[in-house]
């Protein structure tokens, strides 16, 4: 690598042509420092630079710029020109007198060009500093939704172990004990199990908070606003055929718009529920309106509701309960759905940022669901009700074998095409003639005996209309 | 109901008038939050941008796109997923410095 001036640039590999870039100044030496091509402020060090640095510069930077056959020139050819002979003479000598001493031992670090200035990489730092604020804001948010859902567990924990014997399941021990911890779904999901209770498979409560363990999801909080909510979905064992909603207008909407057991059964619409000393942002949606609501919606169930309508959300009770509706793609539509008794409340956690004491006042909500599970359990329906109700049973039973046999009617049909077209090929490809003839004569035998089919039916139609 | 649910409910009828049930998670389906998915795939399509056509910002989005798909990440799910695009876009931010050094230019 050729020595050029006092630094060495030994890392570019661009050095071999690095002469091509040199002006053919001969006689004022300056000592240029040719940077990569891509870092954008050359480095140049002229003898006006005032700094110490320069100095110890001025003693090395004597740069040979001519090649050698320069030296044998004769300086008085130049006498007159512009350029001064006498520095001409004087570098020279100074050139000789340099030869003979040593070289001066300093070493520059190897520093690559481009690690001189921070203040370059500003982008990068910033992307860093996103990246640092995105993790400082996770784990705040963690621990936030932590300590929430334990309040919530804290509050609730003692009265549910007077109501259930399994408290507290995780699904991956072998050992059915209570673990009196919630499951964490994610960061932001927590659910918990009870079980073990006269007339009741079990309960499940899911809290659902807001993800504040991620910055882009608080923004967009900000922009619109949605509540924190606690589902408790129960699954009882038997129960009177009946679906019945009760809630927010906005909640009621979206149930029978979502729910495929109460898109189906509650084809009435929905009513306000002031009849039942509820306030009037309250509806009710009944499969049966008039005895079933009258007989739910008693004083104790009213009056908790009133006095926590900011926290009661929706309450749901359906013995046809069958989760969303599929979208077409999902299932075949024909399927008939796996049906579950449920009572399921949603409830919204009162605003936690003026602290977790507050998250008790959903204690009485909790008691409410539980005496539910009982009051549904010995709730009979009246005879004529109940007709009603299995009618519109049998009715959808109806409707979804309707579904499923024209289906089962498309694929025995195409199943009978692909055997008569594959009994044609055989025939087709067989090289043996008399076995070819006997194929022949098996499809024609099977057209003719369709035919006769055909019109049997049709004398039996004229024969029946006689 | 599976054996250790059936061995349950038989102890029970025996004392309790009860049954225990276990807990079974619904499957977790994807429609309920794609955001970890589409951010999952998002940091894999920038690391890749990122790594062959040797662009900075893509490499640093891909950093960002599977932070914030850890950030909302399912527990049931295995981290291995988002383990291995954190790894792929770190990977890329650095390729791409060590095959360029300059700093990346402002863009006004």
């Amino acid at each position: 690598n050729q020595q050029h001036g006092s630094v060495d640039v030994e890392d570019n590999e661009f050095a071999e042509f690095e002469d091509f870039d040199e002006t053919p100044e001969g006689n004022n030496q300056q000592a240029e420092v040719i940077e990569d091509d891509d870092d954008d402020d050359d480095i140049i060090e002229d003898e006006s630079k005032p700094d110490a640095e320069e100095n110890d510069e001025e003693d090395e930077a004597v740069v040979e710029t001519e090649d050698d056959e320069f030296d044998t020139l004769d300086p008085d050819e130049f006498e007159g020109l512009p350029g001064d002979d006498t520095i001409w003479e004087n570098d020279k000598k100074g050139k000789r007198g340099k030869k003979g001493k040593s070289e001066p031992e300093l070493q520059i670090a190897k520093v690559p060009m481009h690690l001189r200035s921070w203040d370059k990489y500003f982008i990068e730092i910033l992307m860093v500093a996103g990246l640092s604020v995105y993790l400082i804001n996770f784990f705040i948010g963690k621990t936030k939704n932590g300590n929430i859902a334990s309040a919530w567990l804290k509050c609730h924990l003692e009265f549910l172990q007077t109501q259930f014997e399994l408290v507290g399941d995780d699904p991956q021990s072998k050992k059915g004990e209570s673990t009196h911890q919630l499951n964490k779904e994610s960061e932001h999901n927590y659910t918990f199990w009870c079980s073990g209770r006269l007339c009741c498979e079990g309960m499940l409560v899911e809290i659902k908070l807001l993800k504040r363990q991620d910055l882009i999801s608080i923004i967009s909080h900000r922009l619109s606003p949605v509540n924190e909510q606690v589902t408790i979905s129960i699954n009882l064992e038997d129960m009177d055929p009946f679906v019945f909603c009760v809630g927010t207008k906005k909640s009621i909407i979206n149930l029978q718009k979502n729910l495929q057991d109460v898109s189906l059964y509650c084809t009435e619409r929905f009513k306000p529920a002031d009849k039942y000393s509820l306030s009037s942002d309250f509806c009710i949606l009944s499969e049966l309106y008039g005895e079933v609501p009258n007989a739910i919606l008693d004083n104790k169930i009213t009056k908790v509701i009133s006095e926590n309508q900011h926290l009661f959300e929706s309450l749901m009770i359906s013995d046809q309960y069958s989760g969303p509706k599929p979208n077409d793609q999902d299932e075949q539509p024909g399927k008939i759905p796996e049906t579950e008794k449920v009572i399921i409340m949603t409830l919204n956690i009162p605003d936690p940022s003026r602290g977790t004491q507050n998250i008790a006042e959903m204690l009485p909500l909790l008691k409410m669901a539980i005496y539910l599970i009982d009051k549904v359990k010995r709730y009979r329906l009246s005879r004529e009700n109940k007709n009603r109700a299995d009618k519109h049973r049998q009715e959808v039973m109806m409707k979804y074998l309707k579904q499923t046999h024209a289906q089962r009617q498309e694929a025995a049909q195409l199943k009978k095409e692909e055997k008569a077209k594959a009994l044609k090929e055989r025939m087709m490809n067989e090289e043996d003639p008399e076995k070819q003839r006997k194929l022949d004569e098996q499809i024609h035998r099977r057209e003719v005996s369709k035919k006769n089919k055909k019109m049997m039916k049709g004398r039996q139609y004229k024969v029946k209309a006689m | 109901m599976d054996d250790d649910q059936r061995k349950l409910a038989e102890e029970d009828t025996k004392g309790r008038p009860y049954k225990i049930f276990r807990y079974k998670p619904k499957q977790a389906n994807g429609s309920e939050d794609p955001v970890p998915d589409y951010m999952n795939l998002l940091a894999m399509i920038f690391s890749m941008c990122g790594l062959m056509l040797k662009i900075k910002w893509c490499a640093w989005s891909a950093v960002f796109c599977s932070l914030i798909s850890f950030a909302n990440s399912r527990s049931s799910e295995d981290s291995r997923q988002v383990l291995s695009s954190f790894m792929l876009s770190v990977s890329a931010v650095v390729m791409t410095y060590l095959q360029n050094p300059a700093p990346m230019n402002t863009p006004w």
